[in-house]
């Protein structure tokens, strides 16, 4: 009988031990993602607000190897349709229509920090090149090396209102570290998909 | 077997598992299951088990204690009827584990299937040749010297379950503060101080399990006090 009571009690302790265990990490960790936990998140990798205008960097400027390439003042976005390329240099980018959109950086590794981005909607780009709103592209950036130098983007994309071709970050032009002078903002897309130091928006369809 | 081969046959023959093959290789699961069951109710057969036990085992040390009477094992229905919340419960985490089963089959082609075993292996591997062993040892070493200051069993348990949550907590921190020490990749990454943070985490289980063992055991001995 003390064997049933004594192996019923350990069942209860264990649980009791894994759930305080992994509630403790939880709220130890989550802040890195949820605001109202960032003052508990002790062994979170990331903090919020860190970094050049509130926001964790990834990639740096320096890492990605596109300082010389970022600052020229000849930058222009090349938007590519059926073979035609347009372009458009950071003032022809500021006279366009600017919306604003809040929208995360979610990194897959865990973390996630939301935004204010201003920009002009990929769409209206696209309707300026005169290809369909609902267009697939492939985004290259800037960036000479690197797994993430050239994606895809399906046309639900690229139709999304909130889909942007970011020219500033909280009411600043984006720091080096987080695109400038451009880089996409896209509703529900992985950061790493973030495209930053844009350098030409193809449509592929 | 042979029904197996040919599955693995056209696993080689397409380099991937599609969603029939992998629908196929969970029903073939099922009935293995259901052989082994059957195999084993058979092992249980009382009169198998007697014959079993007369050739390897002594006579019974008390032959004159009644035979506990054999009771029949409810089957899996009986059981579901019995505690429906938990036959819920149950089969929810089995349509789960299904569902993934099913879709690392379908979505992964055959190699990454192996590295997802290797992965797996190693998981037990480290369980079952570190972390368990380590973990025994402690065990042992706190019911020894818990025991030596006449604690409850409660509070033992307390002092375990500290150092497992610790531990736990430990195998977190421990890369972050390796990895921040090697340098990383920008001051945005790993921006906490985690020996700091793993340090205040240690103090904070340790108050809580010293001042919650001291409870547990004063009130213990105020219990047993009176009838001494």
């Amino acid at each position: 009988m003390t064997g049933e009571r004594d192996a019923r009690l350990s069942r209860r302790a264990f649980l009791t031990t894994v759930g305080v265990g992994t509630i403790g990490l939880g709220l130890l960790t989550a802040g890195q993602t949820v605001d109202a936990l960032a003052p508990l998140a002790l062994f979170a990798p990331r903090r919020v607000g860190a970094g050049p205008q509130g926001l964790p960097v990834n990639r740096t400027a320096e890492a990605a190897a596109v300082r010389d390439l970022a600052l020229a003042p000849d930058w222009s976005l090349e938007v590519v349709h059926q073979g035609v390329p347009s372009r458009f240099g950071l003032d022809d980018l500021r006279a366009l229509e600017l919306v604003e959109a809040r929208l995360p950086i979610a990194c897959v590794e865990g973390w996630s920090t939301e935004a204010t981005w201003r920009g002009v909607r990929v769409r209206d780009l696209l309707a300026l090149v005169g290809a369909p709103a609902r267009s697939a592209c492939r985004i290259a950036s800037l960036e000479p090396n690197g797994p993430y130098a050239v994606t895809s983007m399906g046309a639900e994309y690229a139709a999304d209102p909130g889909t942007l071709v970011a020219i500033e970050l909280g009411g600043e032009p984006l720091d080096l570290d987080h695109g400038y002078p451009a880089r996409l903002i896209a509703p529900a897309r992985p950061g790493v998909l973030q495209t930053k130091w844009l350098r030409t928006i193809e449509v592929v369809s | 077997m042979s029904a197996r081969r040919s599955h693995r046959g056209a696993v080689g023959a397409r380099g991937g598992l599609d969603s029939p093959a992998g629908v196929g290789l969970a029903l073939l699961g099922v009935v293995v299951l259901l052989l082994a069951r059957r195999r084993r109710r058979r092992g249980a057969d009382p009169e198998r088990r007697r014959r079993a036990s007369r050739r390897s085992r002594p006579a019974p040390l008390m032959p004159l204690m009644p035979r506990t009477p054999r009771v029949r094992r409810p089957g899996p229905l009986a059981l579901a009827a019995a505690a429906p919340g938990r036959a819920a419960v149950i089969a929810l985490g089995a349509a789960a584990l299904g569902y993934g089963a099913w879709l690392v089959l379908t979505d992964l082609p055959i190699d990454l299937i192996a590295w997802l075993a290797v992965w797996l292996a190693g998981a037990i591997v480290v369980h079952d040749g570190l972390i368990a062993p380590i973990a025994q040892l402690a065990g042992v070493a706190i019911d020894r010297t818990g025991r030596g200051l006449r604690m409850p069993r409660s509070a033992r348990l307390l002092v375990a379950g500290g150092l497992a949550v610790g531990g736990a907590w430990t195998l977190v921190a421990a890369p972050e503060i390796v990895a921040k020490a090697r340098g990383a990749a920008n001051p945005t990454v790993l921006a906490g101080d985690y020996a700091a943070a793993l340090a205040w985490a240690w103090i904070a289980i340790a108050v809580a399990v010293v001042v919650g063992a001291v409870v547990l055991t004063s009130r213990a001995r105020s219990r047993a006090a009176p009838r001494s």
